[in-house]
């Protein structure tokens, strides 16, 4: 293609050149020899001509010399009158001797019967030749007429007929047309030109082919010769037998006949001929020169178009270096900054190629990103292009398998898609569309649609917002667990100050009761009050149940033994778990030594507990159970514990639905929860595996659909036995004293109780109603008092401000801190840092003199 | 096939023979030229089928041998039919040629009766003497005027002027007629007509009748009307062409002969056919003339069926009947023709018909 196009320009320059470097010669070629030829052959036009005139002179002078020997003949008949027979006879044979051309002579008398004869013939004297047309003609005229060609009588030739009519006699002479066939004969036209003689009929009397003679061939269809009958002498190109002559006509005055001169086309234009090959000649020289010239000058000015031709096709196969510099004669300047532009060009190209390039890449990463579908439609929904990201979308093979299908197919309701496409007319497009779709796996999916109309195609991004929804569904999940978690707070709060105040009544309800208790003698009065004590006590409980509730508990670890812990919060669990619920609980013999804060187990069971109520919301049982434990390798492995160890295990089995497998990792996430609004924090679970594992310890769970759950909680067994002080109900022996004990606290009840416990055991107080009083009593008997026994949250000043305060006084003071709220209350009441010692209300009189006792000595 | 719509049909050849110089130049001179115009007609209206027309033209002299030789070169030049001759002796001499060869020879002027029954590949445009001198001896009969007739017949033509002769005379005797003298002779060696008429009126008779061309025709009527100036004659269609008034001049006024054409007819066809051959030949038309030209409408329309020798005879046969310029011309199967005949009668130096 490309080399047929540059062959063209070659051929097109070359055939440039080479026309105008023969257009001159040409036309003056072209006009010289047309001037040239016309003369040539006007010259060959009058030479036939002269000819024709030539033989039409000589046949001419034929015939009036016949017709002046006639003439005479008749003169003399018509002199002499009857002359001698014999005399006449003598001049008639006289005059065929002198003129031999004359084959035979009639005399006719004035009724045209031959009266004489020559040569004799007798048949014929007495015939009336007034038949005839052209004796006929010649009396009528009344002067010498020449017959066409016509019969001999006698010899059955053809011949013609000269009359000479006079007023007696009339002469006629027939001629032969030997002597006009001699004068043609004579004549040559030309090289191989001949002549021909006509009758006025067109009839042949004399031609080189004497059998047209013979045969009388009439040749009046020739136009030249039908011309000349009619009186119009011509010279013009005629066609005969095939070949082309250039004839002439002339007239034969005397008889009207018609000379014609002819000679074949090409020998009569033989020098035109010449001249033309000459010409031919000289112009197929001129054209090999122009060609050559041609062909040299296409060729200086196309090598540089191709070299720039071979440049463009470098640079359309991607070659954009710049060209080699061209050689310095076979190019023009003109080409040069052609080439230059090219080079400018190919440096375009290459820059724009490459910004296409990114363009194209980035249109295509943005079109086969898997992030967004990109569909292209026909309104009618048959899809036209589809990016592979929304044939991930709908679960499509490939791309290319969508091609063809319908869009509406993926709408789980195609109402939708009408919207949509009505909403694409109403305006030209459609934004953040949310529409349901399926894909061709029957998923369910929550698609956004972004869609704009073109013509009758529309163009829809699509963008999977499943999860999005998902998440907003569990934020808004969340913010209600929030609430929740925030009310709970708010429940624990309340209920850590209600415990709290709970703790001040049960002190002073104990302390009384306590004091009361030794005052009375056995018997009756005193058992009733045991009652109150031991109410009092379950009381105390149910608080500390509260506190664990509230969570407000403050960390104490120290040894214990399970079983009590279980056994201490039985009896919460059992009203937890509620009637429809029944709870067994199985215990060892043996004790069940683990370090850990007593609450903090309790609230793993509580927690336990609760789910495994909320489990079974139609009612069941809970089995609760503590073992030692020394777990097989795959429970090790299964509970995550390090294998080998010594656990104390505690089992909370229910007989509910099951956990389902899904969600088995899930429930120990914070917050995940299968229950309504309300009825939990979802944080249960995961409070458990955070105290178990803040014990070193591990939880683990068990659970198959209808067959119930069971949660299992390890905790590294411990030898040893428990703290001597922990809830001595029964009185003891106890140790008083005689020093004297600054008691501050804001509640009356309690310090007027703390106060008699503390009279009773012997020691003498000083009573403060809140810190700044404590302070001042402190001054006033400063050297008397040897304990402090202060409430940690007072009016005006709180325990550890007025400790702070005494300590300046007088270091080493000792004290005694009492408090019904957990550490992070304590916190936030400002009495930051460890105190030294705290005693937990509400205190019982023992464990309240042992404490004073306790803290008196070790300052000892 | 794809070559033959380049470069022209090849021609049909069609072969003419007849006499066209001697004494017996007249006929075939006329029926060349009509044959020609004919010719030139129908080329240019497209020829057959596209294809030209090529003539071929022969002269037989009037001499047997050459006209074997001429329709030999006919044949060997490959015509397909060959119009010709316009005599009967030549026609005789050169039919077993036509035979041999298988090509039609269609004769617009040969009538001799002794081709009746008997002639293959010829095929006549001319009824046979018997019915031309028929219409004469009826005429004389009703007539009843003549009842001696002597008769010139020129033997250079015996195939036909003794036809007629025998013809004739069976005719007239049988109406009561008598030949009284029967002149036989043959032209170009007769040494005196004069003396040949002398002898021959010498018989006394009613009328003379001349058999025999054109010239000699008017030689011998010039020679009866010197010795009886009001001799009837009557004469053949053979010599009574327009050369004969031409030539004998009032020595033949009065005379009777019959013809196949009527060269006065005024009616349209005839007179366009008149004018065509004045253009192209600036002179009258005879009876040679015109049934030559109507040759060439025939063979033309043959030729258009089946333009091979083999096949153009037959398709002329086929076709039967050919509307000609003075009534319809009807070729039986045998090539046997009948068609109108009319008698005429010299009037003031030109033919013009008597009924």
């Amino acid at each position: 293609m490309r080399t047929g196009a540059l062959r063209s320009l070659r051929v097109e320059l070359t055939a440039t050149f080479v026309a105008v470097a023969l257009l001159p010669p040409v036309l003056l070629g072209t006009f010289g020899l047309h001037v040239t030829l016309a003369q040539l052959r006007s010259d060959a036009e009058a030479r036939s001509q002269r000819m024709a005139l030539a033989i039409s002179g000589e046949v001419s002078r034929y015939l009036e010399s016949h017709l002046l020997a006639l003439r005479i003949v008749e003169l003399g008949i018509e002199n002499r009158g009857r002359a001698l027979p014999g005399e006449l006879e003598h001049q008639v044979e006289t005059l065929l001797k002198a003129d031999p051309a004359i084959k035979t002579l009639l005399v006719l008398d004035a009724s045209s019967r031959v009266t004489h004869i020559a040569p004799f013939d007798g048949d014929v004297i007495g015939v009336d030749l007034s038949g005839q047309p052209f004796i006929r003609d010649a009396r009528a005229r009344g002067e010498p007429t020449w017959s066409s060609v016509t019969m001999s009588m006698q010899t059955g030739q053809p011949v013609v007929a000269l009359t000479i009519p006079g007023p007696r006699y009339s002469v006629v002479g027939y001629l032969d047309l030997e002597a006009l066939e001699r004068i043609v004969e004579r004549t040559r036209v030309g090289e191989v030109g001949e002549a021909a003689v006509f009758d006025r009929t067109g009839t042949v009397l004399a031609h080189r082919d004497r059998r047209m003679v013979r045969e009388q061939a009439n040749m009046s269809d020739l136009p030249l010769v039908h011309a000349a009958l009619q009186g119009r002498e011509d010279t013009s190109d005629y066609v005969a037998d095939g070949r082309a002559f250039l004839g002439s006509t002339a007239s034969v005055r005397p008889s009207n006949w018609v000379v014609l001169a002819s000679e074949p086309l090409d020998t009569a234009l033989a020098q035109a001929e010449h001249l033309k090959l000459l010409l031919m000649a000289a112009f197929g020289a001129a054209v090999l020169a122009a060609i050559a010239s041609g062909l040299l000058s296409a060729r200086r000015i196309v090598l540089p178009i191709e070299s720039l031709a071979a440049r463009a096709r470098r640079i359309e196969e991607g070659d954009y270096s710049p060209a080699p510099p061209a050689p310095r004669r076979a190019s023009f300047p003109e080409l040069d900054a052609l080439g230059r532009g090219i080079d400018t060009m190919a440096v375009a190209v290459a820059e724009r190629e490459e910004a296409l390039g990114r363009s194209e890449r980035n249109y295509r990463s943005l079109v086969s990103a898997p992030v967004v579908g990109i569909v292209r439609s026909q309104l009618d929904g048959t899809i036209l292009f589809a990016n592979p990201a929304f044939a991930r979308l709908v679960g499509a093979p490939t791309a290319e398998s969508l091609l063809g299908s319908n869009a509406g197919r993926f709408y789980r309701d195609l109402a939708d898609r009408e919207r949509l496409v009505a909403q694409l007319h109403r305006s030209g497009q459609a934004a953040n569309f949310e529409v349901d779709f399926v894909t061709l796996r029957n998923e369910p999916l929550v698609v956004l649609l972004n869609s704009a109309l073109e013509g009758s195609t529309l163009t829809t991004v699509s963008v999977d917002i499943t999860d999005l929804k998902k998440a907003a569904r569990d934020r808004e999940r969340l913010e209600q667990q929030l609430f929740h978690a925030q009310k709970l707070e708010a429940v624990g709060r309340l209920a850590g100050t209600v415990a709290h105040d709970f703790n001040n009544l049960l002190t002073a309800i104990l302390s009384h009761a306590s004091l009361l208790g030794s005052a009375l003698p056995p018997g009756e009065a005193r058992e009733d009050l045991a009652g109150i004590v031991d109410s009092a006590e379950r009381a105390a409980q149910l608080a500390r149940s509260l506190l664990a509730y509230g969570r407000k508990q403050p960390l104490q670890k120290r040894w214990l033994d399970v079983r009590e812990v279980v056994g201490s919060v039985e009896p919460l669990l059992r009203r937890l778990t509620g009637e429809t619920v029944e709870l067994t609980v199985a215990l060892p013999e043996t004790s069940l030594g683990v370090v850990a804060d007593a609450a903090q187990i309790e609230q793993v069971l509580f927690n336990l507990c609760t789910n495994a109520r909320d489990a079974m919301p139609g009612g069941g049982r809970v089995e609760l159970a503590a073992c030692a434990a020394e777990p097989t390798e795959q429970q090790a492995q299964e509970a995550g514990l390090p294998p080998g160890g010594r656990f104390v295990r505690i089992d909370v089995r229910d007989n509910g639905e099951g956990i389902p497998d899904e969600v088995r990792e899930l429930i120990f996430e914070p917050f995940f929860t299968t229950k309504g609004p309300g009825k939990g924090t979802g944080l249960g679970l995961s409070i458990v595996r955070e105290i178990v594992e803040q014990h070193g310890g591990r939880v683990a769970v068990r659970s198959r659909r209808g067959g119930g759950s069971t949660f299992s909680v390890y905790l590294p067994a411990v030898e040893g036995s428990p703290a001597p002080a922990l809830a001595q109900v029964a009185p003891l022996p106890l140790r008083g004293g005689r020093e004297t004990v600054l008691l501050a606290d804001d509640e009356p009840n309690v310090r007027r109780a703390l106060r008699a416990t503390l009279q009773r055991a012997g020691y003498s107080v000083v009573e403060a109603v809140d810190g700044e009083d404590a302070l001042r009593k402190f001054e006033a008997h400063r050297d008397e008092v040897a304990l402090c026994l202060l409430d940690v949250i007072m009016p005006k000043m709180n325990g550890r401000q007025v400790w702070e305060a005494i300590v300046s006084m007088k270091p080493g003071t000792r004290v005694l801190f009492a408090s019904g709220y957990t550490a992070d209350i304590l916190d936030s009441h400002g009495v930051a840092g460890p105190l030294p010692a705290v005693i937990l209300k509400p205190v019982a009189p023992p464990e309240l003199l042992r404490r004073v006792r306790e803290t008196l000595d070790a300052g000892a | 096939m794809l070559a033959a719509g380049c470069r022209p049909r090849e021609p049909i050849k069609v072969g003419f023979v007849a006499s066209l110089t001697g004494r017996h130049y007249d006929l075939g001179i006329s029926a060349r030229n009509g044959l020609a115009l004919a010719i030139a007609q129908i080329n240019a209206a497209g020829g057959i089928d596209g294809r030209p027309i090529e003539l071929l033209v022969r002269d037989d002299q009037q001499n047997a041998d050459a006209a074997r030789r001429a329709v030999a070169d006919l044949i060997g030049d490959g015509v397909v039919a060959i119009v010709g001759h316009a005599t009967s002796a030549m026609a005789e001499a050169t039919r077993s040629l036509a035979d041999g060869a298988g090509v039609l020879m269609l004769s617009p002027t040969v009538t001799s009766s002794a081709f009746r029954g008997s002639h293959p590949h010829l095929v006549f445009l001319s009824p046979f003497t018997t019915a031309t001198t028929k219409v004469l001896s009826d005429y004389l009969a009703r007539q009843n005027r003549i009842r001696r007739v002597t008769v010139f017949y020129d033997l250079s033509n015996r195939a036909y002027s003794q036809a007629w002769h025998d013809d004739f005379r069976q005719q007239f005797e049988e109406q009561g007629g008598r030949i009284t003298m029967s002149v036989p002779f043959t032209s170009g060696t007769v040494a005196s007509y004069a003396a040949l008429v002398a002898e021959a009126l010498k018989t006394p008779t009613d009328a003379v009748m001349v058999v025999a061309n054109s010239l000699d025709s008017a030689t011998i009527c010039q020679q009866v009307r010197k010795i009886a100036p009001q001799m009837p004659i009557l004469g053949a269609e053979w010599g009574f062409t327009h050369d004969l008034v031409a030539h004998a001049g009032p020595a033949v006024e009065g005379a009777l002969f019959v013809q196949k054409v009527n060269v006065d007819d005024t009616s349209p066809a005839f007179q366009a056919f008149v004018r065509a051959y004045r253009d192209r030949y600036n002179q009258p038309v005879d009876f040679a003339a015109a049934l030559s030209y109507e040759a060439g409408f025939i063979l033309a329309e043959a030729l258009r069926r089946d333009p091979r020798r083999s096949g153009v005879q037959q398709a002329l046969l086929d076709i039967g009947t050919f509307h000609g310029l003075q009534g319809d011309i009807h070729i039986d199967r045998n090539g046997d023709v009948a068609r109108r005949q009319f008698l005429m009668a010299v009037r003031g130096g030109r033919a013009s018909v008597v009924e």
